[in-house]
């Protein structure tokens, strides 16, 4: 650990020597954003110690290629000019991420809340699910990446497109988990719950509801990379705003600065979300490492 | 009247293939007040005879009857301690037996709810892992929750499938002397399945054996009470009365016994 330290340190201050230093052979935005990220890389690394290492040297190689001018000028812009994109195009930036993130959360919601709520009562009630188990298993495994440019052309709007896409990717596999958990609920469960005259309702919200809760979160874990990924696709299509938009939108004009600076905007922004989640799900279902 | 009465009860398990599983034709009376001991060996049908008395196995024929009335499902006037815990694993010790209040009705202020979860931890001796989950609890301290939370839903009948199974010898005496004395100042009718003919002699009114799938034998227990582990032993009547149980309990085994060795 105390080797990867020093190396991350002297990969940081390497990386500022160079950006001082070395003269530009061209004509550079101001270094002050990249300058910060590399600061907080290396401050995130001092207080984790976590390996971030990689990263910083990743960036360091980058930098010095470009440098040197053995990289091309428009494919692979140096990263201050990357970076610098985060301060000018901040507004749009933000204005993505929320107008991305409002659609998969309406999405995401909706899917969730009909998931559990037709899940329940088909995996509760034996007859409907053998009635409606098998279109399911027949509906369910098309991915929704298929369908996305059809729906997109279809649907009256971009904002009903992309919420339908991203509805279709988290519906399924909460629909599925939800009723094959409620239909092998553990018998005894039940059993103890109905001899303490659990009503109806209470046995959906009260047993079964938080009985199937880990498979839900789990589901959701996967499905949201999915989501995200219809959501970015459906973008690229026929957005006005949102981050794959943004991509989009410089890459038709071949600014890669900027288009570089968008795709590790999502990154980050999946990432966190994931974490996030992550967090959501330990906080949700502690009971289950017990 | 009788609290506790089946007229005649048939129950087969639907899935079994096999009519020898489940119950035939068993007609039983307790009175309120009454500790009832159901022994029998392993597999004779205890618990299925314990799930009928709760509602939860329908007789194919036959009729549960509870204070003179009909019944057909279960009902918040039997608290059930199953053989298996079967505690809610989302929630904690203490949460599970504050459900099973809620579900009683008999408190609406939360405060008074968690009182009285907080009164039986305690008397249960779990004080110290009410907020642990089920999944980090031992078996013994999920049974215990059980009890605990069957107390706590103040139900006039008790209904226990070998509540104390699972526990040290100990903490066994303690919960047998807490269940004995409860019972005989609420007045509470209990069923109560045992392997132990020593836990039936302290605990019951009358002793019931099982053979597969029968009652075979009633046998009234008239030691006096409060009893005591030691005082018992010096009751006169004590020795009489376990080897009748004995001999009954081991009718079988001993007969077969009989035959090659006289032990
Ligand atoms: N859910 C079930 N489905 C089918 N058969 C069952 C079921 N539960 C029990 N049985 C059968 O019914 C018979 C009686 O079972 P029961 O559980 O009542 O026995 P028990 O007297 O409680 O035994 P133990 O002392 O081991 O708990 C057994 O032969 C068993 O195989
Ligand atoms: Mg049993």
């Amino acid at each position: 650990m105390k080797y990867g330290y020093s190396l991350v340190t002297g990969l940081y201050l390497l990386a500022i020597s160079v950006v001082w230093l070395v003269p530009a052979s061209r004509s550079l935005d101001s270094p002050l954003a990249y300058l910060s990220l590399l600061s907080l890389i290396e401050l995130a690394f001092l207080i984790s110690y976590a390996r971030h290492h990689q990263k910083s040297s990743l960036l360091l190689i980058w930098d010095i290629l470009s440098r040197l001018n053995l990289t091309h000028p428009v494919l692979l812009p140096p990263p201050e000019n990357v970076f610098h994109v985060f301060i000018t195009q901040r507004r749009l930036m933000i204005q993505g991420v929320i107008s991305s993130l409002k659609l998969l959360a309406a999405g995401t919601g909706l899917a969730l809340i009909t998931g559990v709520a037709l899940g329940l009562p088909v995996g509760w009630i034996p007859r409907l699910r053998q009635v409606v188990l098998p279109i399911a298993n027949c509906l369910s495994p098309i991915p929704p990446l298929v369908y996305t440019p059809y729906v997109v052309a279809v649907m009256p709007s971009f904002k009903a497109a992309s919420i339908f896409v991203i509805f279709c990717a988290v519906f399924w596999p909460t629909f599925q988990n939800m009723a094959y958990r409620a239909g092998n609920i553990d018998r005894r469960i039940i059993q103890s719950a109905q001899v303490m005259a659990v009503s109806t309702p209470g046995m959906l919200f009260k047993v079964i509801l938080p009985y199937c809760l880990p498979g839900i979160m789990a589901s959701l874990n996967g499905s949201i990379r999915v989501a995200l990924l219809c959501l970015t696709g459906a973008e690229l299509l026929g957005a006005s705003s949102g981050l794959g938009y943004f991509v989009k939108k410089y890459s038709d004009y071949a600014d890669y600065t900027k288009v570089i600076a968008g795709i590790i905007l999502m990154g980050a922004v999946v990432t966190l979300l994931i974490s996030l989640l992550r967090r959501l799900q330990q906080v949700l279902v502690r009971w289950q490492d017990n | 009247m009788y609290k506790l009465e089946m007229q005649d009860i048939s129950y087969h398990y639907p899935s079994s293939q096999s009519r020898s599983a489940g119950i035939d034709h068993i007609s039983l009376q307790i009175p309120a007040g009454e500790f009832c001991c159901l022994l029998g060996p392993s597999g004779c049908g205890k618990s299925t005879l314990l799930n009928v008395l709760a509602g939860l196995n329908h007789p194919q024929s036959g009729r549960l009857l509870i204070d003179g009335l009909v019944v057909n499902g279960p009902g918040l006037n039997r608290a059930v301690v199953f053989q298996h815990y079967s505690l809610f694993p989302w929630l904690t010790a203490r949460q599970n037996i504050v459900f099973g209040i809620r579900q009683s009705g008999q408190l609406k202020d939360r405060r008074e709810q968690q009182r009285l979860a907080s009164h039986y931890l305690e008397k249960t001796g779990l004080s110290h892992a009410a907020d642990q989950y089920p999944g980090s609890l031992s078996g013994g301290m999920q049974q215990r929750v059980a009890i605990a939370r069957a107390l706590a839903m103040n139900a006039d009948i008790l209904l226990m499938d070998e509540p104390f199974g699972a526990l040290d010898p100990r903490t066994r005496a303690e919960l047998q002397l807490l269940l004995s004395r409860l019972c005989q100042a609420q007045q509470k009718t209990v069923v109560f399945v045992t392997h132990h003919i020593n836990e039936a002699l302290l605990l019951a009114d009358r002793v019931m054996i099982m053979s597969p799938q029968q009652l075979a034998t009633i046998l009234p227990v008239t030691l006096a009470r409060p009893r005591h582990p030691e005082t018992l032993l010096a009751d006169p009547a004590y020795p009489t009365l376990r080897r009748q149980l004995l001999s009954l309990f081991y009718h079988q085994v001993a007969d077969e016994l009989s035959e090659d060795a006289s032990l």
